[in-house]
C-alpha cells in the first residue's frame, strides 16, 4: 500500500460513482450512449481552448472541452426534429463529425509541433497513473456539486424520467432538469476522460445502471445500486491494475464493469428460468 | 504517380466501399453498429497477431473482421434475448471489447510489438511508403491492394440484390412472407461492415471508417427517395468528401483522415439546413 495507489482510487472512486449515478437518468431516458458523445466531442474544444489562448493550463483546456462536449449534445434533438433522421443516426453522425473536426485542428497544431507538449494526446486513452493529489480535490469537488444538485430534485427528477408529460403538467420545469443532467453528464466525462480515456469514459456511464437494473424496483435503489457498483467497479480495476507494473487501469475498471454485468444477468436470466419452468 | 494521388486514390477507393454498406446500415437504423464494430475489432486484431506472429500477416484481417462480426451478434442478442435498450447493448459490448484489446495488448506488451494507438488511428500519410511488391517491382500501395477486393465485393453483393435489400429493410415481414429472410441478409451486412472496417482503418484510421460510413449515408438519406436512390448518392456524398478533403488537407497540410470526415460533416449540416421543412407559425 501505498499513497500514490490510496490517491488513485480514491479519485477513481469519486469519478466512477459519479458515472454511476449518471447512468440512471440515461438508461431510463435510453441515452446511454451520450456519454460517447460527449467524449468524442471534448476533443475540439480541448484543442480550440489550446490554440485560442495558447496557454497549457488544464482547467481553461476542459473550459473549452465542455463547451463544445455541451453543444454538440444539444445539437441532438434539433438533429431529430427533421424526418429524415432516427436517434441512432442523429448520434453516429455527431460521434464521429465531432471527432474528426477535433482530429482535424489537432492536426493543424501538430504542425507547429507543440500538441504533445500540451499532452492533449493524453486524452485518447487516458491515464489513470497519472492521478495528482489536487486532481483528487476536483473530483470530489464536482462529485459534491453534482450529488448537491440532484438531491434537492429527487421527487421532480423521478416524475420526469418516468413520466415527462406528468411532470410538464405539474409545473416541474423539465428545461431546467435536462439542462442540469447535460452539464452533469459533461462535466462527469470530462473528469472520466483524463484518466480513462474516450472510449471508456463512455462504459462508465452505460454500465452500472444496466447491472443493477434487475435486481431493484424503485429508483432510489437503482441510483444507489449503480453508484455502489461504480464504486467497487473502480476498487477493483484500480487493485487488478496495480498488481503488474504498465497495467493501465481505465481498461481493467471497465472489464470489471463488464464482468459484474455478466454476473448480474447470469443470475437474474436463470432465476427467471426456475421460476417459469415451475 | 506521386504519393498524394495515390493517397486519393486509396480515400476514394475506401470511401466508395464506406458509402455503400453504411447507407445499408443507417436505413435499417443501425447507424451506431459502425461505431461498435470499429472498436470492437481490437482483440481481434490481438489474437490474430498473437497467434500468426508479425504486423503484416495475413491473418490479421479475417482476425479482426471475426471480432467485429461477434461484437455485432453479441449486440443482437442482448437486444432480441434480454430486451436491451439498442444504445445501452451497443455502448456495453464495445466498449468492453475494446477495454479487453488495451489490456492483452499491455500485458504482453513486452513482447509483442503493437500499440492500440497506431493500430485504431490510422495515418494516411504512410500509405504510399507502404508498397505491394511483384516479384521486385512496386506495383502501388498495399491499402490500395487490400481495399479492392473489398470494394468490388461489396458491389457485387449489394448492387445486383437490390430488391432483397430493400424488402429486408423497409418491410421484413412482407420479406418473409415471399420467402426471403432478413436473417441471412443481416449477418451478411454485419460480416461485410466488419471487413470494409478493418480493411480501411489500418490506412484510413477508425474515424474515418466510421465518419464516412455514417454521415454521406445520413446525407443522402435526408432526400433520397428510396434505396437506390440511397446508394448512388451516399457514394456521390463519400466521393465528394474525400476528393474536398484530401483537397483541404493538402491545402493546410492538414491530417487527410479527419479533413474528409470534416468536409462529409459541412456537407451534412448544408443538406440538413436545406432539407429541414419549415414550420410556419
Amino acid at each position: 500500500m501505498n499513497s500514490s495507489l490510496i490517491g488513485v482510487a480514491i479519485g477513481l472512486v469519486f469519478i466512477a460513482t459519479l458515472a454511476g449515478i449518471l447512468s440512471v437518468p440515461l438508461l431510463l431516458r435510453r441515452q446511454a450512449l451520450s456519454g460517447d458523445l460527449v467524449a468524442h466531442a471534448l476533443l475540439p474544444g480541448l484543442v480550440g481552448a489550446f490554440m485560442i489562448t495558447g496557454i497549457k493550463e488544464t482547467s481553461i483546456l476542459l473550459m473549452g472541452a465542455v463547451f463544445t462536449a455541451w453543444i454538440a449534445l444539444r445539437l441532438l434533438s434539433p438533429l431529430q426534429k427533421h424526418p429524415r433522421i432516427k436517434s441512432d443516426g442523429a448520434m453516429a453522425v455527431l460521434i464521429s463529425g465531432a471527432y474528426a473536426l477535433g482530429v482535424f485542428m489537432l492536426s493543424l497544431l501538430q504542425k507547429t509541433e507543440n500538441a504533445t507538449q500540451a499532452g492533449l494526446d493524453r486524452y485518447l486513452l487516458g491515464s489513470a497513473a497519472a492521478l495528482q493529489w489536487h486532481e483528487v480535490l476536483w473530483a470530489g469537488g464536482i462529485f459534491l456539486l453534482i450529488v448537491g444538485g440532484i438531491l434537492p430534485n429527487v421527487s421532480a427528477l423521478q416524475l420526469w424520467l418516468f413520466d415527462p408529460d406528468q411532470a410538464k403538467m405539474r409545473g416541474i420545469n423539465t428545461h431546467r432538469l435536462e439542462r442540469g443532467l447535460e452539464i452533469g453528464i459533461c462535466l462527469a466525462v470530462m473528469m472520466a476522460v483524463q484518466f480513462v480515456g474516450i472510449v471508456l469514459a463512455a462504459a462508465l456511464l452505460i454500465a452500472p445502471a444496466l447491472i443493477a437494473r434487475p435486481w431493484v424496483n424503485s429508483l432510489l435503489s437503482l441510483w444507489i445500486g449503480a453508484a455502489a457498483i461504480s464504486a467497487f467497479a473502480a476498487l477493483t480495476g484500480t487493485w487488478i491494475s496495480f498488481q503488474s507494473p504498465g497495467m493501465p487501469t481505465g481498461p481493467w475498471i471497465v472489464l470489471s464493469l463488464a464482468i459484474f454485468w455478466v454476473i448480474s444477468y447470469a443470475f437474474w436470466y436463470s432465476k427467471r428460468i426456475i421460476f417459469q419452468a415451475k | 504517380m506521386n504519393d498524394s494521388l495515390w493517397i486519393l486514390t486509396v480515400a476514394i477507393i475506401a470511401s466508395i466501399a464506406c458509402a455503400l454498406t453504411g447507407s445499408t446500415l443507417v436505413i435499417r437504423r443501425q447507424a451506431l453498429t459502425a461505431d461498435a464494430i470499429s472498436h470492437a475489432v481490437l482483440p481481434g486484431i490481438f489474437f490474430a497477431y498473437s497467434i500468426s506472429g508479425g504486423r503484416n500477416s495475413f491473418w490479421l484481417l479475417p482476425g479482426a473482421a471475426a471480432a467485429g462480426w461477434f461484437a455485432a451478434f453479441l449486440i443482437q442478442g442482448l437486444q432480441s434475448k434480454l430486451k436491451l435498450p439498442s444504445e445501452s447493448a451497443t455502448g456495453l459490448v464495445f466498449t468492453a471489447m475494446f477495454a479487453l484489446g488495451v489490456v492483452l495488448i499491455s500485458y504482453y506488451a513486452r513482447q509483442v510489438d503493437l500499440d492500440a494507438e497506431c493500430l485504431l488511428y490510422g495515418e494516411m500519410a504512410y500509405i504510399p511508403l507502404e508498397q505491394f511488391y511483384l516479384g521486385d517491382t512496386p506495383i502501388g500501395p498495399k491499402a490500395l491492394w487490400v481495399l479492392t477486393p473489398v470494394v468490388l465485393f461489396c458491389i457485387i453483393t449489394l448492387l445486383p440484390f437490390y430488391r432483397y435489400w430493400n424488402l429486408i429493410s423497409f418491410d421484413s415481414i412482407q420479406a418473409r412472407l415471399l420467402g426471403y429472410s432478413p436473417v441471412w441478409g443481416h449477418q451478411w451486412l454485419m460480416a461485410l461492415v466488419s471487413w470494409v472496417c478493418v480493411a480501411a482503418f489500418q490506412a484510413v484510421g477508425a474515424i474515418l471508417v466510421v465518419a464516412l460510413m455514417v454521415i454521406p449515408a445520413q446525407t443522402a438519406l435526408l432526400y433520397a427517395r428510396n434505396l437506390k436512390q440511397v446508394w448512388i448518392q451516399a457514394t456521390l456524398w463519400a466521393l465528394v468528401s474525400a476528393i474536398g478533403g484530401w483537397w483541404l488537407a493538402e491545402l493546410l497540410a492538414a491530417a487527410y483522415a479527419a479533413s474528409i470526415g470534416l468536409v462529409s460533416l459541412v456537407a451534412f449540416g448544408a443538406v440538413f439546413l436545406f432539407t429541414m421543412p419549415r414550420r410556419n407559425t
